[in-house]
């Protein structure tokens, strides 16, 4: 009970850091309650806001979902509260999970707990999930929640200097998370230890009735040690956009573990490179489609202006997706068009299959990938302002590939730069090896 | 009564220009299979008052997952047999975007380029009273699709209590699970596409996949309509959403003729989408020049369909223990023809009936026979002021047995003791009833003999007059004597028995 208050009076002191769009200190109070009751430990978690919770608000950080509240919970919501799990807030994010700054959603910007903020600038926490990430990296809750589709999770988590686990596809149900991209999604778990990471997972993975596509984790023998692993760095990580700093980090690990005893192989994954082109296409596409339900007709913002049925839903769309959203949606029905379909979208699913192919692949070979998380520390946000956002795709590039092939991919925190900024190292491993990469990051994280 | 004037003038065109313009018709039927649940939520189906059957998925909630319903597959497995179609070792789900304001998820999860089941056969004889002859139709089955219906908009009207004008949307229906079939454009008649649906519908109801009650929207009809000229295709006409019988019929028929006239003085169809009024006349429902792109995708929350040996294993033992449809056996098995076999099978109170006299009856009695005798009584009891076809077992076993005996009755016997058991309450058997009252046919000679000598001599005014060649005395003499029969001579008997007498004297 102590843990919970003690996360409630947290959650107080960093209110002007945008972590929460909507806090349920009363719920999470009960839910400890309850928890005690039945004998279980309770610890404070947040969830990011595009998963489901009875009976609180769920909206995406956006203007279109501002008084929705679901009549269910995400069946990851359930897990987590049935092992205890009381949740303090609904974590900030970009809306509809479209972005990696979480600076421009309808609620306002997560601003970074890793430097000061200042009244017109702050340090970017990464994105989408960065009020999980900043709930985490502040110690106000021992598990947050996110979700990952091209990097959302780890990303953030490396800005913070926390750990961000994206499972296997399909191991953690998507029953209840609002979708990105369907086949790219993956709940994902932000933590402080890559154990706790593990152990956030143990309770809430296996096969859920509601999603067809959710399997079973088979369970791995735990390693200790390093010695005799395969790891694989791929050159291709090593581009243009890929700071000293970052660069410098990724070699110190590869050197740790060499020294542990790991094996290093340099690996070629040369069709990584067009892993931002085929994201975009395949993500677009899933937008336009995911996102057609918004028609104001059942639920969500609905505009004045409703002389007609199409003009109803053209106004609700517009007032209340942001630019992010609609420029995707726009692109998506573009690629989804008779005329277009195989031009773009077929083709992008075709390179997806080869991204897909080639790392499977690699993992004959290797039994870990080690690669950047992203190209450098967090930037400002007037720098990321100052690129029209651009950098955010350069970041995306490390993370994409692990999503396009759905396998398991861990962000740890592997220490300081010279600016003082936390740097993380992205380890990714074969689908369904999940406990061996967690294994790893540990050993990697008590270094 | 324009259009009628219209409708008859083209028809008559029609049949003189019959050699160039040929009708090109293709049907899709919407089949709403009776599952208890949705077809991807566990929602119940069951009739409620608006918007109380919607679980989170049905409304679109962001996030909630399709879950597919096994019991949709295996009626669609057991339809593709049904329907001779080819079913592949996977099926994929897609979505067909459009937006509609009771379609709540902006798209329909349909299948679209791997359909559950595609290339079938299906045979059904086509009959009418304009045709000659019945005669076996075969139409290829293009595919079967799995796909959801959408919830149903009502549009209000201004009113005093309602306010003003305003939709209202019930989802009750949105979700539930239909299976589209697709034939292809093979029906050159109306006759032949309305034939189909009945045979279909009839099949549907038995194997029970279907509650087949058109007029509640358990099948929807949609008809491609063109006049190919000279081989030529032309172009076509979509009539959407037909949901009855007769329907399909005039509307067909409309659509035909409406074409022709605008062919015939040079003017072009233009491809549309068209609605079916309630004279059957049809009516432009939206633009559709501009073709509508659907933007379809794969449906990533559901994996492939992949069907499982077994499912084919149940699909194929259910229908053979359902054995035939009662249209099938009565025509197959009991030898009715196929028209009325359909018909019989259409009306369930005929059906009862029919199904009785066919247990009761003697091997020998033909299904001409009864049918035959069917329409006599039916004529009685109308006549009787009486519902017809009678409900009672008892009834049923009389009729069969009189038919039985018909050669042993008169015929003016055996109607009125139809006429006595089908309106009165008669409950011994009708052969002990014949045999009480002897009321056999007789055949001998000597005894009709004797009848017509009594009666001659009785009525000797009368028979003066007979004698003296006077027809309609002769037949006045002849209906005394079959009466003085109680009807147990046949009337030719007696003429028979007459002029023989009047040839003596």
């Amino acid at each position: 009970m102590h843990r919970i208050e003690a996360a409630i009076e947290k959650a107080v002191r960093y209110r002007p850091h945008g972590i929460f769009i909507s806090e349920t200190f009363e719920q999470a109070r009960q839910q400890a309650r309850d928890a005690i009751e039945r004998g279980v430990t309770p610890f404070p978690v947040a969830i990011k806001d595009c998963f489901l919770t009875a009976n609180t608000s769920t909206t995406c950080a956006s203007q279109m979902l501002d008084n929705y509240t679901p009549p269910v919970n995400a069946t990851i919501v359930d897990r987590i509260i049935a092992n205890g799990g009381c949740v303090i807030g609904k974590t900030n994010l970009d809306e509809f999970c479209m972005g990696t700054s979480s600076a421009l959603g309808h609620f306002g910007p997560v601003k970074s707990a890793v430097a000061e903020i200042t009244s017109d600038d702050w340090l970017i926490p990464g994105g989408s999930s960065g009020g999980s990430a900043v709930a985490i990296q502040t110690g106000i809750v021992d598990l947050a929640l996110g979700s990952d589709t091209g990097g959302s999770t780890r990303n953030p988590a490396a800005f913070n200097g926390v750990f961000g686990f994206k499972p296997t596809y399909g191991v953690l149900s998507r029953h209840g998370l609002i979708p990105l991209v369907n086949s790219l999604d993956a709940p994902s778990i932000f933590a402080r230890s890559a154990e706790k990471c593990w152990e956030f997972l143990e309770l809430s993975k296996g096969i859920d009735s509601a999603d067809s596509t959710s399997i079973d984790l088979p369970e791995l023998p735990r390693i200790e040690t390093v010695k005799g692993l395969k790891v694989g760095v791929p050159l291709e990580y090593h581009n243009e956009c890929l700071s000293e700093e970052a660069w410098k980090h990724w070699n110190r690990v590869v050197n740790f573990l060499k020294k542990e005893g790991a094996s290093i192989q340099l690996l070629s994954l040369p069709t990584t490179r067009f892993s931002l082109a085929c994201y975009s296409v395949i993500a677009a596409a899933d937008v336009a489609s995911n996102m057609a339900r918004y028609d104001s007709v059942a639920y969500g913002h609905r505009s004045a202006k409703d002389n007609n049925t199409h003009e109803l839903y053209a106004s609700s769309r517009s007032e209340s997706l942001n630019d992010v959203v609609r420029r995707r949606i726009f692109a998506g029905n573009y690629f989804l068009m008779k005329q277009y379909r195989k031009k773009y979208l077929e083709k992008a699913l075709k390179i997806r299959r080869i991204i897909n192919d080639e790392l499977l692949n690699a993992f004959k070979d290797v039994d870990i990938i080690v690669t950047p998380t992203a190209t450098g520390t967090a930037p400002k946000y007037s720098e990321l302002r100052g690129t029209l956002f651009s950098k955010e795709d350069d970041d995306d590039y490390f993370t994409q590939a692990a999503n396009l092939a759905g396998i398991p991919s861990i962000s740890v925190p592997v220490g300081a730069c010279e600016d003082g900024l936390p740097i993380g190292v992205q380890l990714m491993a074969n689908r369904l090896k999940d406990r061996t990469l967690c294994d790893v990051a540990h050993i990697l994280g008590n270094r | 009564m324009w259009t009628r004037r219209r409708l008859y003038s083209t028809a008559k065109a029609t049949i003189s220009q019959k050699s160039r313009y040929k009708p090109v018709i293709g049907l899709e039927v919407h089949v709403q299979l009776n599952t208890l649940t949705k077809l991807f939520s566990r929602c119940p189906t069951s009739e409620a008052p608006p918007n109380r059957r919607v679980l989170p998925f049905d409304m679109a909630t962001p996030g909630i997952l399709p879950k597919l319903n096994r019991q949709c597959v295996h009626r669609a497995l057991k339809m593709a047999r049904i329907l001779n179609c080819h079913v592949p070792e996977w099926s994929r789900f897609d979505r067909k975007h459009y937006f509609y304001a009771d379609m709540p998820a902006g798209y329909q999860i349909t299948q679209n380029e791997r359909p559950i089941a595609k290339d079938g056969v299906f045979g059904f004889w086509v009959f009418d009273e304009h045709l000659e002859k019945a005669y076996w139709k075969e139409v290829q089955i293009l595919q079967l699709q799995l796909e959801q219906d959408s919830g149903k908009t009502i549009h209000l009207t201004e009113s005093d209590e309602t306010g003003p004008p305003k939709s209202l949307i019930d989802y009750n229906r949105a979700g539930c699970a239909l299976i589209e079939i697709v034939t292809s454009p093979c029906f050159e008649t109306a006759i032949e596409a309305i034939r189909f649906v009945q045979t279909l519908r009839l099949l549907l109801i038995h194997h029970n996949l279907c509650d087949g009650e058109l007029h509640k929207g358990h099948m929807r009809v949609d008809a491609n309509v063109s006049l190919s000229k000279d081989h030529v295709e032309g172009t076509r006409t979509e009539i959407k959403n037909m949901n009855s019988i007769r329907t399909i019929h005039t509307a067909i028929n409309f659509e035909i003729a409406r074409q022709f006239e605008i062919l015939s003085a040079n003017g072009k169809v233009i491809n549309e989408t068209r609605a079916a009024d309630s004279m059957g006349r049809t009516v432009p429902m939206r633009d559709k020049e501009v073709e509508t792109d659907y933007r379809f995708m794969i449906e990533p929350n559901l994996p492939k369909l992949v069907i499982k040996e077994e499912w084919r294993r149940q699909a194929d033992e259910e229908l053979e223990k359902e054995g035939k449809a009662d249209f099938e056996w009565l025509r197959d098995v009991i030898g009715f023809d196929a028209r009325s076999a359909v018909h019989i099978a259409e009306e369930p109170e005929l059906l009862t009936f029919v199904k009785r006299c066919v247990r009761h009856k003697e091997p020998a009695v033909t299904a001409d026979e009864i049918l035959y005798w069917m329409r006599e009584l039916k004529i009685i009891m109308q006549r009787s002021k009486v519902n017809y076809p009678p409900q009672s077992d008892f009834f049923a076993k009389q009729f069969t047995t009189l038919i039985s005996c018909q050669h042993r009755l008169t015929r003016l016997r055996l109607l009125e003791l139809l006429r006595l058991y089908a309106t009165g309450e008669y409950v011994e058997d009708v052969l002990e009833f014949i045999e009480a009252n002897s009321f056999w046919r007789i055949t001998s000679p000597e005894k009709i003999d004797e009848f017509v000598e009594k009666s001659m001599k009785k009525d000797a005014k009368l028979a003066g007059k007979v004698r003296s060649g006077h027809a309609k005395s002769f037949n006045r003499m002849r209906n005394l004597i079959v009466d003085g029969s109680e009807k147990c001579i046949e009337l030719e008997d007696v003429e028979t028995a007459i002029r023989r007498f009047l040839d003596r004297k």
